[in-house]
């Protein structure tokens, strides 16, 4: 054996690598080999030392310390797991990630009416895409149990409706399934609405509009997940001109299941309190009332109010007359500071990141400023 | 180390699990990074970012590989990550500093001299060589799962660990005997 050749046992000695017999070679050689006896040795004594490194413990708990992160998280499930169970396993934090993705990749610096579906810097435009993709997906367990109603019979309308589809977005639905969790009832309403729309109105319209809008859509700036786009496109272009004829169509749509009939009468109705709603915050913002693809509009303008902090890492957006912050990395929503009774404005971020502020002018044009501070989250009257 | 049934029930939806997991696992988790990174601060940063980690991906887990070595790929990846954007080698000024220390050395701190000498000498370890001795020494790993968390072949392994250890004793030895290089 050689002292070349023994150098690797003596390593592999070091981690009880060694059968018996190799180990005999070992020792009969360095018993005859001083070098080698004292590579070893000293070898050994490199080994001990590594071993006695200190075992180190944190200095205070980690997980202590990640707990609020990891409150904002959802664990991902697993490819192998099916849609619904995507579903049912991504929750809020999820789609406020799709939202402020499309906040801060996107701002259109105008308000660009036509095109608004693809100005994805709108918080509020990915709720409504939420609420339309709640119509082509498969909703499972709905975190809100007066839409669950809604939301079985649109599964049942959904299953139609996706055999006549010519939409492309059919195929990402997991994408739209994670947008699902979603915020106000009017919005899937609305969505319901669309639902109804599109059954009813069968190909022609739909189709129509769908390629309108498509085609409005791929002329636009690129965007990470077309499909979601194009479908939010089509879904809400078709709706709004058609809204008048959904009662009359869908009520005399020769509906062999009871499902689609019941979840028109579930859209009508909603549709009603829908526009109600989204009337009354039309109002709030322009004074004068809109409809709902004004309000859609409207609600536009907000897109333009996303701001993105200096540091790049969170984003702030007014949404439905309350201010929002997302952590940009993690898509969550950091701080929802509720409603405000007026128009919020003057979004504007301290250098450091660390401070929000903001101005709400209400009905009498009377402004109030407010600070939101990142560390804590307060928001305090300025 | 970790109870099976704690990780199934962490992968079944149970929050109240995954936080245990967590629990049990973070001193493993930032010892790694400890040594790999050789600071306190960056220790705890890439320890948190891989208990986060472990947490958002816990569903990717499979029980066919082993959850400990699962979990240090999780920080050995980022550790290494983060060496490889932050810290370069040992600087020559940082080297020239153990010897000034050296001149004015004690008996009694003789001891703790000499493992500061080897967390110096470790340092100047290239990223996966030390990899490989941390998960070596400080999470007592086998040949297979030092292989299986560094996605390494079994003889690279092996290779790494002995190069890495005649590199720390020529190192060592050198301190030892106060020589100046160069």
């Amino acid at each position: 054996m050689t002292c070349q050749e023994v150098m690797a046992y003596m390593q592999r000695q070091l981690d009880h690598d060694l059968d018996d017999h190799e180990a005999e070679v070992l020792f009969e050689h360095i018993r005859h080999c001083s070098d080698c006896a004292d590579t070893f040795e000293r070898l050994k004594r490199l080994s001990l030392e590594l071993e006695s490194l200190p075992k180190v413990v944190p200095a205070f708990s980690l997980v202590d310390a990640i707990m609020p992160q990891l409150d904002q998280l959802v664990p991902e499930v697993s490819a192998a797991v099916a849609e619904p169970d995507q579903l049912a396993g991504v929750d809020q934090p999820a789609e406020p990630f799709v939202k402020s993705r499309r906040t801060s990749r996107k701002r259109e610096g105008g308000w660009l009416r036509n095109v608004s579906w693809t100005a994805f810097g709108g918080v509020v435009t990915a709720g409504i895409v939420v609420g339309l993709v709640l119509v082509f997906a498969n909703p499972v367990s709905p975190s809100k149990s007066d839409d669950s109603a809604e939301m079985k019979s649109l599964e049942m309308s959904t299953a139609a409706a996706d055999s006549t589809a010519t939409a492309t977005d059919r195929s990402s639905d997991p994408v739209y399934d994670e947008k699902v969790k979603i915020q106000s009832p009017e919005v899937s309403a609305k969505s319901v609405t669309k639902t109804d729309t599109g059954r009813s109105t069968s190909s022609n319209q739909a189709n129509a509009s769908d390629a309108v809008s498509a085609d409005t859509f791929t002329k636009d700036t690129p965007y990470e997940d077309p499909p979601v786009d194009t479908g939010v496109t089509n879904e809400y272009q078709v709706a709004p001109p058609e809204q008048d004829q959904n009662a009359d169509t869908s009520a005399s749509a020769s509906a062999s299941d009871q499902a689609p009939e019941s979840a028109d009468t579930a859209g009508s109705e909603s549709l009603k309190e829908d526009k109600d709603s989204t009337a009354l915050i039309a109002k709030d913002q322009y004074g004068e009332p809109m409809a709902i693809t004004s309000s859609g509009a409207s609600q536009d303008a907000d897109i333009s109010k996303v701001l993105v902090s200096p540091s790049g890492s969170l984003s702030a957006a007014v949404v439905d007359q309350a201010v929002f912050i997302y952590s940009v990395q993690e898509g969550t929503v950091l701080l929802d500071s509720g409603k405000f009774t007026g128009e919020i404005g003057e979004l504007q971020w301290s250098d450091d990141s660390v401070s929000l502020f903001f101005a709400v002018k209400d009905s009498e044009g009377a402004t109030a400023r407010y600070k939101v501070d990142t560390k804590d989250w307060s928001v305090t009257k300025q | 180390m970790v109870e099976p049934s704690l990780i199934r029930a962490a992968q079944s939806g149970d929050r109240d699990a995954l936080i245990t997991l967590l629990r049990e696992i973070e001193t493993h988790v930032y010892r790694t990074a400890y040594y790999i990174l050789n600071n306190e601060q960056d220790a705890m940063d890439a320890a948190q970012e891989a208990l986060i980690r472990i947490y958002t991906k816990i569903n990717s887990y499979e029980e066919k590989a082993q959850f400990k070595t699962w979990i240090q790929r999780i920080v050995t990846n980022i550790c290494i990550d983060k060496f490889r954007r932050n810290k370069p080698t040992v600087s020559v000024e940082e080297h020239d500093l153990v010897f000034q220390e050296k001149s004015n050395v004690e008996d009694e701190v003789l001891s703790t001299f000499t493992a500061q000498d080897i967390r110096q000498a470790i340092e100047m370890l290239p990223s996966h060589h030390r990899a490989v001795v941390v998960l070596r020494y400080l999470q007592d790993f086998s040949y297979n799962e030092i292989a299986d968390s560094l996605n390494l072949p079994l003889n690279t392994v092996k290779s790494y660990l002995f190069r890495a250890r005649q590199q720390l004793q020529s190192l060592l030895h050198e301190y030892q005997q106060g020589g100046v290089r160069g």
